[in-house]
């Protein structure tokens, strides 16, 4: 086994399905009395490594900030409001969310939320106060600048800082009005998609208080009152909140709204579900039990699976004996499981690059080049590379457009810059470039439309520095094909591998001494969905290490996450721009890939988010 | 030898701030080696706002010496090991729940190890030059040369899947008894860990024994008339006993070693996995945690070996008490 | 290969007289097997240095793999067939070869110069510098050396020389501790504590008896020390952090190949290099043993 990174919201998923060749399974919604008589265990298989640590679903940034706690735990108990990923893509389905809200088009300041009247597991309803909870809880933790804060916040947009006042209205309705008018989508997907309804049972600062005593829900938001409360009430109930022991105790499992509630964990990690009773939305679970059980190593779970011990688990590619017939169609291509699994394989809402260091010494200059840029793209195959070394279980990628957006948030984007490592190697040569020793070297500098461009030295060559993490097997074959692939063209890309926070450290702390960067997994639009560029491509934006900076890029993007317009103008400019590589998305960066047992006829179900929901599964 | 004993105590425990002041020093090296968990914990998606409240959260923002003198004050007067990056939880909490199940592997399979190792390499050099000795250094020879995780997957591919279909991986659970109460699951495991260990123990064993064998007061018993195996147990099997004391004092971090590999291989999470896996992703307190218990085991081995051989050896008391 | 086999004999020819020397390498290579053992690895260091320079096959360019068969079944033209990343096996042990020979060499060799040095000056000189020197190496001995070393990996990153260096400078402490008491042992002998009596100067006493009769065992660990390394870099191929692709060592090859004994039984891909590699280890460490025969003066005599 390899010990690769481990699984984190920003790199990978967890579940995947053959939305493709599948499609959406429709179950018939079971009635509660139908509980009664449920039976069978479905047995899952943890990513490696990869356990439930902490179940407060207001997870700050030193806590269980990863898809194997919120989405393949704590999402299952504790249904966020708005519910996200199905089918195939990560669209808001209104339908699996405890609330509605409107506008859902165009740009807006007042937003209403307004609750279907779900059931907590106590018996209480998930009303106005359920979200005014959160809302408060968060706004005290920006003001007082708690270490605690929930670990998607963003500083001074959206939610909550861009948050003017929040007004309730009756039990049920909840108004927010923001401070300037944003994108109705954008909020939705990056913001109001964070929230969790929390019950009036936790709004407590001590055991056994009345519910509803810590005045967190009731107090006015923003508010000194408000921050003072909510952080008393945050801070006790974070001191069971990673303490297994209480997991399944009264005070957590009272806040339960989801389809399953948790009867065991233990501190490897291994947890047991059942169908929640009092679950009040449409779809229910249809088996008796849900195990998940903990894995030390890819290559453990492998051996599960052959000894059929388990329901569902991961298979590396790598370890596939033949690509998938047709781009999109799952397996069989794994002799030893064939006759006991289904190999699957589903969309993830995200796409993955390298990040290009723009700023600073002469590699950056020459980075800073789109023809260069251009030629980079050119030069490889990403076709090629999916079928043979993803098994034909990728996906191309060629805008940060993660595959299956819907038509209301983005039309569509082609490819500007097909393979052509002929034009590629012309694009050199008609700037001034020559090879020397099999590298490029610029011997015509300045910055005319026959030079090598502005920054760029005489005798410069095309010796770039890339800090790579190390992953799975794939990854790294992904990625040695694309070095081998440059230097077809005359680039040479010396690479360093380290692990995936050293790089991230590299790149995105110190954005020093590195030319190219890839930590594995590219960028993942969880837990903010909106695939908006504010945080990828703005001049100055925070995830923007590699300094990129074009003011025809921001304008798009304050169009598109402020403004009324859709994402496809935006989309397609970053298509053409190239402010970094789009390497193939795929298995490699993430458990996409998975196994389910036969006897299970519905098959999967497709969720690009990486939620397990396994409600939808039925014997 | 009581004051030789306190006096070795308290060397240990100047051996032991090294330790801490190594481990919590090497994430220093690095520029920005001591944020690298909250790159972990964050991902891609981290703003330096959030990096910022994670390191305060941690205490991560404030200067070495401060930090080490917290640390170290924890550990002494509060036994407080600090707290888990990755896993939310104290330190204590993940040393509890890795440590038996652990210990319980490596010591079953150190006495089974003991049990077959040690006859066998005393029979290997009383017997030298035969057919059986060059068997068994054969067999030991190719255990020794062989990667534990290539010997580990292949005794699982066959004895798991062709015959005789033993059980892949121990029950999941946290229990440290779990090997007792399904001890078929841990054939594999314990089997595959005894072999590791066997070779070179034996080989050692041998070793030693032959030497003993050539001393002179072994001569001068066998040139008085003592019968062969009489001489063996009496004398060989007696003077041997201190290099073997060192050794199995020494072998604890090995056998640690051994259970990275049979850990990850049988799913069965333990010490060796858990320090793989804090050390990659810079859980330095973890590291720092595990680094020390086994340390502290270690140290005792040591220093136990090492009363043992002044007991042994009465020359080598003497060289250590006037020290 | 030289390292093995001719240093510990010259280094001899200062310390014993010239006869000795001769006989020695004489019962040394009456050893058939330790014979067999050094022409063994003449061969495959030969082969894994010089067959790529006439027969080279492509072991670097990733690209120009995806045109070729995965895990394709022994042939005329891939005698060893393909691995699953469609590099010639064949090949790819020979190339592997050369980084894990040439990094077990160099990190064994880093950990006997250490090793010796360390253990010689605080057996010898013993008292405080002793203790100085022997509470240090406690110091690094009760620390899991290969967590150590993973730690270390994790922190600075892979490259080959940081490899060879890591490997090393984690690698000597038992052979310190070793040497160490070695020296003590033999300093505390009838004839050096003969010879101290009688007025003979410490580096007289280290010269003529310490080193000497430490030989055997200096010569025996720094073979035990090549293996050794050669065992650690594959480890680390098993967890993933051995040299980084295209280039390749035997551990990562051997992973690798594990990893699809697994899904299917593409046998090529993991015995005939588990086969060398062991036999590889296994001469090694016999040449180890049979040295240790040879110097082992008072085995010889009887």
């Amino acid at each position: 086994m390899k010990y690769s990174h481990k699984v984190r919201l920003s790199m990978t998923l967890a579940i995947s399905a053959s939305a493709l060749s599948l499609g959406l399974i429709a179950p018939t919604i079971s009635s509660a009395s139908q509980h009664a008589h449920l039976s069978g265990t479905i047995t899952y298989a943890e990513a490696p490594q990869a356990g439930p640590t902490f179940i407060f679903p207001f997870v700050g940034p030193s806590d269980g900030f990863s898809t194997s706690n919120m989405n393949d735990f704590q999402m299952m108990m504790y249904r966020p409001l708005f519910w996200f990923g199905i089918p195939g893509s990560a669209a808001y389905v209104p339908s699996l969310s405890a609330a509605t809200v409107s506008p859902q088009t165009g740009s807006a300041t007042t937003f209403t939320i307004k609750t279907k009247g779900w059931k907590f597991a106590d018996g209480q309803t998930v009303n106005a106060n359920s979200i005014a909870f959160f809302l408060n809880l968060y706004k005290a933790t920006s003001a007082t600048h708690s270490p605690n804060i929930y670990a998607g916040y963003v500083p001074a947009a959206g939610v909550p800082d861009g948050i003017a006042s929040v007004t309730t209205q009756g039990t049920d309705t909840v108004i927010i009005t923001m401070k300037t008018a944003v994108n109705a989508n954008w909020l939705l997907y990056n913001y109001l998609s964070e929230i969790t309804p929390m019950p009036a049972t936790w709004d407590i600062t001590s055991s056994g208080a009345a519910a509803g005593s810590g005045n967190c829900e009731t107090d006015t938001f923003g508010s000194d009152a408000a921050n003072t409360d909510c952080i008393a009430v945050l801070n006790f109930l974070r001191t069971t909140a990673n303490v297994k022991s209480t997991f399944t105790g009264t005070m957590w499992q009272s806040g339960v709204d989801g389809p399953w509630k948790l009867t065991s964990i233990d501190t490897l990690g291994n947890f047991t579900m059942v169908p929640n009773p009092m679950y009040s939305g449409p779809v229910k679970a249809q088996v008796a039990t849900f195990k998940a059980v903990a894995f030390t190593s890819t290559s453990a779970e492998l051996t599960a699976l052959k000894a059929g011990t388990i329901t569902s688990g991961y298979v590396d590619p790598t370890n596939l004996t033949a690509p998938a017939p047709a781009p999109g169609v799952a397996g069989p291509n794994l002799a030893v499981l064939d006759s006991k699994y289904i190999i699957s394989s589903g969309t993830t809402w995200s796409f993955n690059y390298d990040l290009y260091n723009l700023v600073g010494d002469p590699a950056s200059a020459a980075l800073s080049q789109l023809y260069i840029r251009q030629a980079l793209q050119e030069a490889t195959d990403q076709p090629l590379t999916i079928k043979a070394v993803m098994k034909g279980y990728g996906l191309p990628t060629y805008s940060p457009l993660p595959f299956g957006a819907s038509k209301a948030i983005s039309g569509p984007v082609a490819n500007p810059y097909p393979t052509n490592v002929a034009a590629a190697k012309a694009a050199f040569k008609a700037h001034g470039w020559v090879l020397q020793q099999g590298i490029q070297e610029c011997l015509k500098p300045g910055n005319g439309p026959s030079q090598c461009g502005a920054g760029i030295p005489r005798y410069f060559r095309m010796n770039l520095n890339e800090d790579q993490a190390a992953g799975s097997a794939t990854d790294n074959n992904l990625n040695a094909v694309e070095v081998s692939e440059w230097k077809n063209i005359g680039v040479n890309v010396n690479v360093s591998q380290d692990t995936f926070s050293n790089v991230l450290g590299k790149c995105q702390g110190a954005k020093t001494g590195f030319d190219l960067c890839d930590w594995g997994g590219g960028w993942l639009y969880a837990p903010d969905y909106y695939p908006s560029g504010e945080s990828l491509f703005q001049t100055g934006a925070s995830s923007n290490t590699g300094g990129y900076t074009n003011a025809t890029m921001d304008s798009l993007i304050t169009a598109s996450t402020l403004g009324s317009a859709t994402l496809t103008a935006y989309e397609n400019y970053a298509a053409k721009q190239l402010p970094v590589f789009f390497k193939p998305n795929g298995t490699g960066s993430g458990e996409r890939l998975r196994t389910l047992k036969t006897s299970f006829p519905g098959g999967f179900l497709s969720n690009p988010l990486a939620n397990w929901m396994p409600e939808y599964l039925h014997f | 030898m009581l004051s030789y004993i306190v006096r070795r105590l308290l060397q240990s425990l100047f051996v032991l701030f090294i330790i801490i002041f190594i481990t919590f020093s090497l994430p220093y090296v690095e520029p920005r080696g001591i944020y690298a968990p909250a790159y972990l914990a964050l991902g891609p998606h981290a703003t330096p706002a959030n990096i910022h409240l994670w390191a305060v959260a941690h205490g991560v923002d404030k200067p070495f010496f401060f930090r080490f003198w917290l640390y170290i004050s924890n550990v002494f007067l509060h036994f407080n090991l600090g707290y888990s990056y990755q896993a939310s939880q104290p330190v204590w909490s993940i040393l509890s729940l890795y440590v038996p199940r652990t210990i319980w592997l490596a010591l079953t399979s150190l006495i089974f190890t003991s049990v077959i190792a040690i006859p066998l390499g005393i029979f290997q050099a009383s017997r030298r030059n035969t057919a059986f000795d060059y068997s068994a250094t054969g067999i030991a020879f190719v255990l020794y040369a062989m990667p534990s995780f290539l010997l580990c997957s292949l005794v699982l591919e066959f004895f798991g899947f062709h015959w005789p279909h033993l059980p892949v991986s121990p029950p999941a659970g946290v229990a440290p008894w779990l090997i007792f109460t399904d001890p078929g699951a841990f054939i594999m495991p314990i089997g595959c860990l005894t072999l590791l260990s066997v070779a070179g123990l034996s080989r050692f064993m041998r070793g030693t024994v032959l030497e003993v064998l050539v001393q002179d007061y072994i001569r001068t018993a066998r040139a008085k008339g003592g019968s062969s195996r009489h001489v063996l147990f009496k004398h060989a099997f007696r003077n041997a006993l201190g290099p073997i004391v060192t050794i199995l004092g020494l072998s604890v971090p090995g056998l640690l070693g051994g259970a990275i590999v049979i850990e990850s291989v049988f799913n069965y999470g333990g010490l060796g996995y858990e320090t793989v896996n804090a050390a990659l992703s810079g859980d330095v307190n973890v590291v720092l945690g595990i680094t020390l218990l086994v340390s502290i085991l270690t140290l005792l081995g040591n220093l136990l070996a090492d009363v043992g051989l002044g007991l042994v050896n009465p020359r080598i008391r003497i060289e250590g008490s006037t020290r | 290969m030289s390292v093995l086999t001719n240093s510990p004999s010259t280094e001899l020819a200062h310390a014993a007289p010239t006869p000795m020397w001769r006989q020695r390498t004489r019962i040394f290579f009456s050893n058939r097997l330790a014979l067999a053992s050094v022409i063994f690895l003449v061969i495959v260091a030969g082969a894994c240095y010089l067959v790529p320079l006439f027969h080279p096959t492509n072991q670097t360019d990733a690209s120009a793999t995806l045109l070729v068969p995965q895990n394709a079944n022994p042939s005329a033209a891939y005698w060893l067939g393909t691995t699953s990343t469609g590099y010639d096996e064949l090949g790819r042990i020979f190339y592997g070869g050369e980084y894990s020979l040439t990094l077990g060499l160099l990190a064994g060799f880093i950990t006997i110069v250490v090793g010796t040095i360390y253990g010689m000056i605080a057996g010898f000189f013993a008292g405080l510098v002793d203790t100085v020197m022997m509470r240090f190496l406690d110091a690094l001995l009760s620390i899991p050396y290969f967590f150590f070393l993973i730690t270390l990996i994790s922190i600075f990153g892979r490259s080959t020389t940081f490899l060879i260096l890591s490997i090393g400078l984690t690698g000597w402490w038992g052979n310190a501790r070793i040497i160490r008491g070695d020296a003590l042992l033999i300093r505390s002998l009838e004839y050096s504590q003969a010879s101290t009596a009688m007025g003979a100067s410490k580096w007289h006493i280290i010269r003529r008896h310490v080193f000497p009769n430490s030989i055997s065992n200096i010569v025996t660990v720094a073979t035990f020390s090549v293996a050794d390394a050669i065992l650690a870099l594959s480890a680390l191929g098993f967890l993933g952090l051995g040299i980084q692709l295209p280039q390749t060592d035997w551990g990562t090859m051997l992973q690798d190949g594990t990893t699809q004994l697994q899904s299917s039984n593409f046998w090529w891909e993991v015995y005939p290099l588990a086969a060398i590699f062991i036999l590889v280890v296994v001469s090694i460490n016999y040449i180890g043993d049979a040295l240790r025969d040879t110097f082992e003066v008072r085995l010889v005599e009887r």
